[in-house]
């Protein structure tokens, strides 16, 4: 016997024993009370046999059904037993949502929650944000006032390739468009010109490079006539069977040359003299 | 102080040496075009100074050859002393980067450089015994003993010398 259908039979039995013994008592009770048989009295008898019995049973009953109802349960699959035999779809629609709803406290619900883990776990982003519609987002968008809170200048500096996009911009195209009369008709144009010819010495440039051009012409020739000299002395001496040409150095010109190589003013032909190697 | 203008690297192993004929005829020719433009010019001078004394019978004035002559060897001489007896250098010698030295390799003294001026006035055919001497030498530098040497400097040399100590 299992120890639920004992506890069963316990409970049955025990209410019983006590029923009888409550009855007895009662009875005796009655004889003792009663000295005379009539029907009022039974009539008094009975309602108490009743009202006895009634609460004997019914304390038996509290013991006796939740024991039953417990040994039944647990031999029966609820779950099956509702899935099959109940109209959930029929419960449910006479269900008061509505009231349920408004009784439930969002809050304490939404506190309870990690509503960001959940959304990045569950939630489709992407596909939310695609569906979007950006324009109606950005037409009801007050530009001015994100500007007005941003530091642009900084922005671009920092986030901005300035060297790229320069480079690709089309600067012909842009002169293009310029009005170079207008900037021209700003610009003092004579006051600009004084200003530059005050700055330079025009004469000066013009004097040096004029120097410059006109030395080197005159280098050439030098060299020229040099190179020429060579050519004659080689023919005169081929002409006269000399074997070698002479040194065409001054005789007493070299030292007094070499005497002026340690004054710092001394022109360098006296270097070159006084260091001079063998001619070419 | 003046810094003396850059010499050409070629240029360089020529500086202190004689010059040949070449490079001397064509100082001679450049001098010869300057004593011209100085004739011309004081031609031109005395026309004018004679167009200012009388302009209603000014013409030209007429010049005899021996005139012609001696006005030219006279400014030849003074022009070549000159260059020669200051700088060392006329102007076509400093056009093509000569000088004039005696031969201790100095300045000519005034002396020299009138002589030699004037030996090379009235006997310019010495000069070209340069092309045939081994060194390089004129008649007339070899009886003055000078020598026209390649000197590609500004200055004259002895410009910047101290002065040298008696021997």
């Amino acid at each position: 016997m299992s120890p639920s259908v004992r506890g069963v039979v316990t409970g049955v039995a025990g209410p019983a024993v006590a029923l009888g013994r409550q009855g007895g008592r009662v009875l005796a009770g009655v004889a003792r009370v009663l000295p005379v048989p009539g029907r009022a009295g039974l009539e008094q008898a009975a309602a108490l046999t009743v009202s006895a019995v009634t609460g004997t049973v019914a304390t038996a009953l509290d013991v006796l059904v939740p024991a039953v109802v417990s040994a039944v349960l647990s031999r029966l699959d609820l779950t099956a037993v509702v899935t099959d035999q109940v109209d959930l779809d029929a419960v449910v629609r006479d269900v008061d949502v509505d009231a349920v709803a408004a009784r439930l406290d969002i809050d304490a619900v939404i506190e309870r929650m990690d509503l960001t883990a959940l959304v990045r776990e569950r939630v489709d982003l992407d596909a939310i944000v695609a569906e979007v519609d950006i324009d109606a987002v950005a037409a009801r968008l007050d530009i001015d006032a994100v500007i007005q809170r941003m530091d642009l200048t900084a922005l671009v500096r920092e986030r901005v390739d300035l060297d790229a996009i320069v480079a690709e911009v089309d600067i012909d195209a842009v002169a293009a468009r310029l009005d170079i009369d207008a900037v021209i008709d700003r610009v003092d144009l004579v006051g600009l010109a004084q200003e530059v010819m005050d700055a330079l010495d025009l004469p000066a440039i013009i004097r040096g490079s004029t120097a410059s051009v006109a030395s080197e012409s005159v280098q050439d020739v030098r060299l020229q006539t040099i190179a020429a000299d060579e050519v004659v002395t080689r023919v005169v001496d081929r002409l006269l069977l000399r074997r070698r040409h002479h040194p065409s150095i001054p005789d007493g010109a070299v030292a007094p040359l070499q005497e002026a190589a340690p004054v710092p003013d001394a022109v360098p032909v006296q270097r070159e003299v006084a260091a001079r190697s063998p001619r070419p | 102080m003046t810094t003396a203008a850059p010499i050409p690297a070629e240029a360089r192993g020529y500086q202190g040496h004689r010059a040949g004929p070449v490079t001397r005829g064509v100082a001679a020719a450049l001098d010869g075009v300057v004593v011209g433009l100085v004739l011309t010019a004081g031609y031109l001078t005395w026309s004018g100074v004679l167009w200012l004394l009388d302009p209603r019978s000014f013409h030209l004035p007429a010049t005899t050859t021996f005139f012609n002559l001696t006005a030219t060897l006279g400014v030849l001489m003074a022009y070549l002393a000159l260059g020669w007896a200051t700088t060392g250098r006329t102007y076509g010698a400093h056009v093509m980067g000569l000088r004039v030295v005696d031969h201790r390799g100095r300045r000519l003294p005034v002396l020299t450089a009138i002589g030699r001026a004037a030996f090379c006035t009235v006997f310019p055919i010495g000069l070209f015994w340069c092309a045939v001497s081994r060194e390089r030498r004129s008649v007339q530098d070899v009886v003055l003993r000078t020598s026209v040497v390649h000197d590609w400097s500004r200055h004259a040399p002895w410009v910047h010398l101290p002065a040298q100590p008696a021997p």
